[in-house]
């Protein structure tokens, strides 16, 4: 186990090393010059000049970079271009924000997918299966910006009632909070409910037609008793990984919908800094999400290869 | 039946590639939720063309006398605050989204598909390299991938297409790859390179045509996410020019003060959105349930 525990925490360090290079390259390729674009239309050539040395973009790209990576392995972020502020508090201040929302929408996504996709797979081909797919297809098909929209719209026409829009932390007034939330977790969560009730059922329908299921059956043990001790223990791995990889669709959507309903994540970090073209900004906070998107998915794979004997022996 | 034998009569008349992929998509007709959603995304298809023609109104004519009225003969899904016919709008940001859906997944599977063959066929040190390079890509959240890609070249069109075209290259790599690794050891191909063919002849005449299948029905499954992330992206006001009307661009900020009043600007767009993504979304499901009988209801 701690072989493969080394072995997959090393195989990340490569990753994000190219990704903080191409992140780093792309955001030096914009067509045109980043001192010109914020130093606005009409600056004078003395002023791109000023800004340029200022931000250190006259330097070699390769002494730019590790500068930046350097800063960044050491706790350093940068200042933001418009308060002139260090970034890594603001990060670490928002963080929690983007966590919250994103365990709610899974947590909202497991409740509903998960009994779901098992109704669903038991009845394989019955009108509750096929009522399952349609609803599954239509959740997908719903853009979670919309939805967010609607769900701050209709309570007021229908009760004149909005969430209270000043951001409280949870262990302020959780009620408060909650309130925030739920919202914009419900509505990233109706297409990320939808991918796990389809994958559930896929993987147990898969599962329920092994040899191991088929002996347990033979060994007459009773049906329920199949499903919850013997399958269902299977067909989870799969909707673990998937559920990791759908964390980048939800770090997205969190760009949207802490957008919407004004919550200080990072996913509005992100946006404002687009805003305000604040680009040497943005590339920290794109490799910040590239970051947390690795670190998950590296947990959920420690977490079956602590439960899952065959993933570490092979 | 007649009809039936003799397009049976057709398809065994041509090249064996050809056959196989009328018959493909001739096992569509037997599923009505796959037909359904070829039928939605046709119509819409038609309005996006025919817009000019027939809509109402003038998508930016302002008619100030006119504003915030609600559905009616004269304007069946009412105008916005500014008077403008929301109908009319619809139909014309169903260009827009058709336009940059279909050019991004074209040109993203193209790409990624190229790619995949070369890296498959050829395999050595080009296929490493690019499947590290890939692995990276795939290290980023897609719409925040998107999203700044679309931040650093500046807010239009073109750029939404380029953006997205970027960010679906991985999965058609990813794909095309495996295809190919799976069936350059045919012996078929071995004849084939035994009688002299080139390589380019290989890879077009004899792998791409084992591989359009798949192709298909990732392309067919992409549309609808493309059509999402444009949406997002132009309702973030990192699309289209807020003049042009667009699915997201009607609503984002500009009109949501007035949607108390007048709630059919709010859910108009929506439905056009969602209506169009699950017209893809259902003929994608059905034609890899064709592909693939083992994958059905993923």
């Amino acid at each position: 186990m701690q072989m493969y525990v080394a072995k997959r925490m090393l195989a990340v360090a490569p990753v994000l090393l190219g990704v903080s290079i191409l992140i780093f390259a792309l955001v030096r390729i914009i067509p045109g010059d980043m001192a010109t674009i914020l130093a606005g239309e009409d600056a004078t050539p003395e002023l791109v000049e000023q800004i340029r040395t200022e931000l250190g973009l006259d330097r070699p790209a390769i002494v730019q970079y590790t500068d930046w990576m350097g800063g960044i392995l050491t706790g350093d972020f940068g200042t933001s271009l418009r308060t002139g502020l260090p970034v890594g508090p603001d990060i670490v201040r928002r963080l929690p924000v983007t966590i919250e929302l994103t365990m709610l929408t899974m947590l909202f996504s497991l409740g509903i997918g998960i009994p779901a996709g098992i109704a669903a797979a038991l009845r394989q081909d019955s009108w509750l299966d096929y009522t399952a797919r349609l609803i599954t297809v239509g959740g997908l098909s719903i853009p979670d910006f919309w939805t967010g929209l609607l769900l701050l719209l209709m309570p007021v026409i229908w009760f004149g009632w909005a969430p209270d829009l000043a951001y409280v932390p949870i262990w302020d007034d959780p009620f408060t909070n909650l309130q925030q939330f739920m919202f914009p977790a419900f509505a990233m969560g109706i297409s990320l409910s939808s991918i796990v009730t389809r994958m559930v059922r896929s993987t147990l329908l898969e599962v329920l037609r092994s040899d191991y299921i088929r002996t347990a059956r033979a060994k007459g043990i009773s049906e329920s008793r199949v499903v919850t001790r013997h399958a269902l223990k299977n067909a989870f791995i799969p909707v673990m990984t998937i559920l990791g990889l759908q964390l980048g669709r939800l770090l997205g959507g969190a760009v949207v919908l802490e957008n919407i309903y004004g919550l200080p994540g990072l996913g509005r970090f992100a946006f404002a800094s687009i805003s305000e073209r604040d680009f040497l900004m943005l590339q920290t906070i794109v490799l910040v999400f590239a970051a947390i998107y690795a670190f998950v998915n590296l947990t959920i794979d420690l977490t079956y290869a602590w439960l899952d004997p065959r993933i570490r022996y092979s | 039946m007649a009809a039936e034998r003799s397009l049976e009569a057709h398809i065994q008349g041509l090249p064996a590639e050809q056959a196989g992929l009328l018959r493909f998509f001739r096992a569509l007709r037997k599923k009505p939720l796959g037909m359904g959603g070829a039928a939605v995304v046709l119509i819409i298809f038609l309005v996006g063309l025919t817009a000019p023609l027939i809509a109402p109104y003038d998508p930016t004519a302002v008619v100030m006398g006119d504003r915030l009225q609600g559905p009616s003969l004269s304007h069946p899904i009412g105008t916005d605050q500014i008077g403008r016919d929301i109908l009319t709008r619809l139909m014309y940001g169903a260009r827009v989204s058709l336009t940059i859906s279909l050019s991004a997944v074209g040109v993203g599977a193209t790409i990624g598909a190229l790619l995949g063959m070369l890296s498959g066929y050829f395999r050595g040190r080009f296929d490493f390299i690019l499947q590290r390079v890939m692995d990276m890509m795939q290290a980023f959240p897609l719409l925040i991938m998107a999203l700044t890609i679309v931040a650093l070249l500046g807010a239009s069109t073109r750029n939404v297409i380029i953006a997205i075209a970027i960010v679906l290259v991985p999965s058609y790599n990813r794909l095309v790859r495996g295809s190919t690794l799976a069936t350059v050891n045919y012996p078929y191909i071995e004849a084939a390179r035994s009688v002299g063919a080139t390589h380019v002849r290989i890879l077009a005449r004899h792998i791409l045509p084992n591989i359009t299948a798949p192709l298909i029905v990732l392309m067919t499954a992409s549309f609808g996410g493309a059509i999402l992330v444009e949406t997002s992206l132009t309702f973030l006001g990192l699309g289209a020019s807020p003049t042009e009307p667009t699915w997201g661009g009607m609503l984002s900020v500009e009109g949501r003060s007035f949607w108390e009043q007048a709630p059919w600007m709010a859910i108009a767009p929506g439905v056009a959105i969602s209506l169009t993504v699950l017209g893809y979304n259902l003929l994608g499901d059905a034609l890899r349930d064709i592909w693939d009988p083992a994958l059905r209801g993923r």
